[in-house]
């Protein structure tokens, strides 16, 4: 019972018995709690207790916990990089080496033999730098990317083949913090070719999902005021939403549904004369499209319009996909026709055709490059909006060209077309299209050739920056006669000197532009409708440390000075470059150790808080025992005494 | 009449103050029998008489024993009692609850959740180990099996309430029986009576019947002018005269556990709902707990359907050969959404990798699963055709409606990108299985095949691009949940559950109060002093004395008398 007021008049002795018992019990109780809370150090022990204490205990609890986990994540991160780090160290020591060797193998007072031993080095080189690319490290190779199960760099032959992707593999530091804890063997050794690709503007379809519009970026959809009015019927203003559409199809079925129970109705399809973007055509009169409520879901779809007999759309740029029909590219072009026709790729010695007559899709394409069995790395590029394709062997010679069609150049995967850039020839040496005469004077150095007929010509390739500009050039020289191209198949510049009567050889001089276009030769048959066919001079070729080696201990056994001093200067960049890789490695250390500083304040800082909120104030618990054993010590005594008076004692 | 009428009314006297004595003495021999209503003598001037012109008095009549008791305070009581009872039954019930939670401490369920969500945090990190994907599986069977256990000690409560129940509506009955009873004896002894509490003890057992029926019902009584109660609940009788009404129970199952309801015998009303303790047992067992297994149920299917959704578009280390779905389809050629499957997927897609497991070569086949409500929908039986339809892949419906799906020989599949939930909601690639807080486990694919945790997209080993997403589950936005996180909504029924327990605990506290004072009070009104009786008792010895004095003088008078 528990103690209220007395009111006036009569005081059985079971009331103050019953009160007494109520107050000791009240008082003992309150001694046991404090005891327990200076056993147990806890304020409280159900929440119920002491509600907002207890939800914020709660959550100081959870969020402990998990900022546990970051710590340990952190951990495994900081071992990974540093054991990255270390492996990445050991390579940059190779690299000094090799520009060492590179020096001492230059020259003409290097003989044969020395330049020999040096290559022999250079192999041992190649084997250490292999294999500190594979370096292992808590069950995984390092550089692999995600394909972390097998060593990702082998020594075929000649060729270093990459076996890894490039994945990065991020992890959780904090909470919406993550941090890749790897080097990807592209990233650390540049292990594959800078891929060759090109915006192939894959078309819309209907089967295009939403969130590949805008090159990835997808839209947020809602609802959108639709209008239609064919001047016959009432016009008909339907809202629609749209955010339950996943593909172009939904949209188009549901805003066709919308209006299904005309008439007026309405047709959605997509805009063949674009094929990019949609085409709303009303079943008369006009159709008139807008946003609703500030929205921009009409304008992002491209549809927004006032009153117009047809909307056609705005291009939504779908993302290119592993569906996309190969039909569907190049604004629905496609590639050309596909019977005869196909890429030839060349990588090393090996050259192999493949034939895209059975392929519908990107992902068929894909499965045809992957049957070569040729090491070639392919997806869809970063941006989206072509397709990359590139090669995994340091070491050797990389070419997609066509096979007789316009496959390559149609999926923007040709390693030389009409928009190469002259400069980019020659693994980056260029053309010389001009060149210093004895007074250092800036002078053309023209591409000559000696025509069919006999005649010389001199074409001035001064200012022209593509392989396309060359081609006109030549081709402006006897329109229709002289004509130059690119090779039906594979790659190159092909020179047909046609012009029905001469029958004499065709001669590209030998000169350093001619050379650098791979045009240099003769063609000497009778016959004017063969053409003289230029060789392929954009051979890709991975850049990395495994390159530099593979082609150093070549140029070494063939005491190639030119080869040899283009090294030594690629040689210094990817020192450089092995240096800035370390910094962000580096970097990235430093994070992990400003972040597990961070979460240590944190984790003192919400131990704090977790402490006012659920510990025991001991100073408090005491003070308050020394009351309430005073208050229990009062009321006994005075119980005791008040029990005792009684009447009947008296009587 | 003189000396023999002055005699009488001494002898009456003599008796007055024995009777007086008495009372007192019954008093002091209850002053600590609970429930006992103190009883008073109470006494009148006898009826004059006039001779000649004088009225002369007979001295003092005893009118009868009364109990000492308001009434009024004694109704007011009955009501502040099954208020505090049911105020008081429910906060146990809280308590009990937060007890099992056990949130401030180690077993609970966030820190459950918490070391899963570590689990795959450090699978995020090294997503090559075997050994992490295989904690993350262990993790996962405690988390779930922590779960299970939750719901497994509420379920306990609630038939531990069920019992209480029973015993309670035992108890009532059998107050029920003794107040009926009482009424007739109280009847038949009262009709000589000369006030109507002459049969005070019978009264007084009555009154403790009534007080405690009260506190398991609310209840309501009136006294009739013959000395019997008729009682109340509500608007039915539980006792008219002597013809009483019982409470009766009825077995049902509510989720998942065999509960007992209360209703009367004769008129079948919900009696129970009216207030007292029953009221708090019935209201705990099928409102706070039944409400919490409720949101554990939502919590549980959140986790399982939130995480098997991201886990069904990602892919394991390893690739299907074959797989059936853990649930199924009521209906499969009814459309998905409406199929009687466990979760409903809505609009959207998937897709399918069929993968040439010798020569690499994949093809990829976008699934569309039609549920906007035009046109024709996707019903399971159309999805299957869809599946069969691509090469090297057959799809069948079982017979229990589960969606199995197997690859030619030297094929396998995976699953990308489902926007739709139907994968998840299928239970195909998901990770848990069940539906519920009672049902939750982890895929038995997935516990006998850690490689099946779906940590990657497609890519190698390492590839940890959907342990990212699966790393962030409780955090995103669930549908399920009415928009709310999991991890929000976890802390919201806790939060709940706190400051309802605590609000509880204060309504206890608060109506305690208030029946202690109408008690304490009852007791200032009708409890035994000792004081007071042994000052009655004083009197009444005075009064014998004095009486037994006029009669001695009387005696000396009628000597002296004789003696003339």
């Amino acid at each position: 019972m528990s103690i209220g007021p007395l009111l006036p008049g009569r005081l059985p002795n079971s009331l103050s018995a019953s009160r007494l018992t109520s107050s000791l019990r009240q008082t003992t109780q309150a001694m046991q709690r404090l005891q327990d809370q200076a056993a147990t150090g806890q304020k409280f022990f159900l929440p119920s207790e002491s509600p907002t204490d207890a939800i914020r205990t709660i959550f100081l609890q959870k969020t402990l916990e998990r900022k546990a986990h970051f710590r340990q994540s952190l951990a495994t991160d900081r071992s990974l990089l540093v054991a990255s780090e270390a492996a990445l160290a050991d390579v940059g020591e190779a690299l000094s080496r090799a520009k060492a060797l590179i020096l001492a193998g230059t020259g003409d007072n290097v003989s044969d033999a020395e330049r020999d031993a040096l290559a022999v080095e250079v192999g041992a080189l190649l084997r250490q730098v292999v294999g500190a690319a594979n370096s292992k490290f808590r069950g995984r190779y390092l550089f692999g990317g995600s394909a972390s199960q097998q060593a990702p760099f082998d020594i075929q032959g000649s060729t270093v083949v990459y076996r890894g992707d490039r994945q990065a593999l991020q992890s959780f530091i904090d909470a919406g913090l993550s941090i890749a804890n790897n080097v990807d063997g592209q990233q650390a050794f540049r292990g594959m070719t800078a891929p060759i690709s090109k915006d192939v503007d894959p078309a819309l379809s209907l089967d295009t999902r939403i969130a590949d519009l805008h090159g990835g970026r997808g839209l947020v959809l809602g609802e959108i005021a639709v209008t239609v009015d064919d001047g016959v019927n009432p016009a008909a203003t339907r809202n629609v939403d749209l955010a339950g559409a996943r593909t172009i199809r939904d949209i188009k079925t549901v805003l066709e549904a919308a209006f299904a129970g005309g008439p007026p109705t309405l047709a959605v399809d997509i805009d063949p004369a674009s094929r990019s973007g949609l085409r709303i055509t009303p079943s008369g009169g006009t159709a008139t499209i807008a946003d609703v409520n500030g929205a921009r879901v009409a304008a992002d779809l491209g549809i927004a319009a006032a009153a117009q007999a047809v909307v056609n759309g705005g291009d939504l740029d779908p993302f290119l996909t592993l569906q996309t029909n190969l039909a569907d590219l190049n604004g629905g072009t496609g590639i050309g026709a596909t019977a005869a026709a196909g890429l030839r790729i060349v990588l090393g010695n090996a050259t192999k055709t493949v034939d895209l007559s059975a392929a519908t899709t990107v992902e068929d394409l894909f499965n045809a490059i992957r049957q070569t069995g040729l090491p070639l790395d392919f997806g869809i590029n970063d941006a989206g909006n072509g397709l990359a394709i590139a090669s995994r062997a340091s070491g050797a010679d990389f070419a997609i060209g066509e096979n007789g069609g316009t496959n390559a150049a149609g999926l923007g995967i040709r390693t030389f077309d009409g928009d190469t850039l002259l400069a980019d020839l020659n693994g980056g040496l260029g053309v010389p299209v001009e060149r210093r005469d004895e007074n250092g004077d800036l002078i053309s150095a023209p591409l000559e050739i000696t025509r069919r007929d006999g005649s010389d010509i001199a074409i001035e390739l001064q200012g022209l920056r593509t392989v396309q500009e060359v081609i006109d050039a030549i081709n402006a020289v006897d329109p229709g006669v002289l004509v130059a191209s690119q090779n039906a198949v594979g790659n190159g510049i092909s020179i047909l000197d046609d012009d029905g009567v001469s029958a004499g050889p065709l001669i590209v001089n030998d000169n350093d532009v001619a050379t650098a276009l791979g045009l240099a030769g003769t063609e000497s048959g009778n016959d004017p409708a063969v053409p003289l066919v230029g060789s392929d001079v954009n051979p890709q070729r991975p850049a990395g440390v495994f390159a530099i080696l593979t082609a150093l201990e070549a140029a070494l056994r063939s005491g190639d000075d030119r080869t040899l001093s283009r090294l030594d200067d690629l040689a210094d960049a990817e020192i450089a470059r092995f240096s800035a890789l370390r910094g962000e490695i580096g970097g990235r250390l430093q994070l992990l150790d400003n972040v597990e500083g961070r979460l240590l304040d944190d984790d003192i800082r919400l131990q704090e808080a977790l402490s006012r909120h659920f510990d025991a104030d001991l100073t408090e618990v005491v003070t308050r025992v020394a009351a309430t054993q005073a208050a229990l010590q009062a009321t006994l005594q005075i119980a005791a005494s008040n029990q005792q008076l009684n009447l009947f004692n008296f009587l | 009449m003189g000396l023999n009428a002055a005699l009488a009314t001494a002898g009456r006297s003599l008796e007055l103050a024995t009777t007086g004595i008495q009372v007192v003495g019954q008093n002091i021999a209850n002053a600590n029998t609970p429930g006992y209503i103190r009883e008073e003598l109470q006494i009148a001037a006898n009826l004059p008489y006039s001779q000649g012109t004088l009225i002369f008095g007979t001295g003092a009549l005893a009118l009868g024993i009364r109990q000492q008791i308001d009434t009024f305070l004694e109704s007011r009581i009955h009501t502040a009692n099954s208020e505090f009872e049911t105020a008081d039954m429910l906060q146990a019930i809280y308590k009990q609850l937060e007890t099992v939670i056990g949130e401030l401490g180690e077993g609970d369920l966030s820190t459950g959740l918490n070391r899963f969500l570590g689990a795959i945090h450090d699978l995020v990190a090294e997503p090559e180990s075997d050994a992490l994907r295989q904690i993350v599986v262990e993790q996962a069977v405690q988390f779930a099996g922590e779960i299970v256990a939750l719901r497994n000690r509420v379920n306990e409560i609630r038939t531990g309430l069920t019992g209480q129940v029973d015993s309670t509506v035992a108890e009532a009955n059998r107050l029920i029986q003794q107040v009926g009873e009482l009424n007739g004896q109280i009847t038949r002894l009262e009709s000589a009576g000369l006030l109507q509490s002459d049969a005070g003890a019978l009264r007084t057992q009555r009154y403790v019947a009534l007080d405690r029926l009260s506190k398991i019902l609310s209840i309501r009584f009136v006294e009739v002018p013959d000395g019997s109660v008729n009682v109340f609940a509500g608007s039915d009788y539980l006792v008219l005269g002597d013809r009483t009404q019982q409470l009766v129970t009825a077995s049902s199952v509510d989720r998942g556990v065999v509960i007992h309801t209360v209703t009367l015998s004769e008129t079948g009303s919900d009696v129970a709902r009216h207030g007292g303790q029953l009221f708090g047992l019935l209201e705990g067992r099928d409102a706070v707990l039944g409400g919490f297994v409720d949101a554990l149920d939502s919590f549980a299917a959140g986790v399982i359907h939130e995480f098997n959704r991201i886990h069904a578009s990602g892919e394991g280390s390893s690739r299907f050969q074959s797989i059936t779905g853990t649930y199924r389809a009521v209906d499969p050629a009814a459309v998905l959404n409406e199929a009687g499957l466990p979760f409903a997927p809505e609009h959207g897609s998937f897709r399918i990798k069929v993968v040439n497991a010798t020569t690499g070569l994949a093809e990829t086949h976008t699934i569309a699963v039609d549920l906007d409500g035009i046109g024709a929908d996707t019903s399971l039986d159309d999805l299957r055709a869809a599946l069969d339809g691509i090469a090297n892949l057959s799809a069948s419906v079982t017979t229990d409606g589960r969606l199995a799906i197997a690859a030619a020989s030297g094929y396998e599949f995976a699953f990308a990108d489902d926007t739709s939930g139907a994968l998840a909601a299928l239970g195909i690639n998901t990770f848990f299985g069940g539906t519920d807080s009672s049902t939750i486990a982890v895929d038995p694919l997935v516990r006998q095949n850690f490689r099946m945790v779906a940590a990657g997209q497609g890519g190698g080993p390492s590839d940890n691009r959907n342990a990212v997403r699966l790393a962030q589950f409780s955090e995103n936005a669930s549908a399920l949940l009415g928009g709310v996180s999991i991890d929000s909504f976890y802390e919201s029924l806790i939060t709940r559950i706190a400051q309802e327990s605590a609000s509880q605990t204060a309504i206890a506290t608060g109506r305690e109060g208030f029946r202690d004072s109408l008690l304490s009070q009852r007791d200032q009104f009708s409890g035994v002093s000792l004081d007071e009786e042994a000052m009655k008792m004083l009197e009444f010895q005075r009064a014998y004395q004095a009486s037994a004095r006029i009669i001695t003088t009387i005696d000396e008078l009628f000597q002296t008398l004789l003696n003339m």
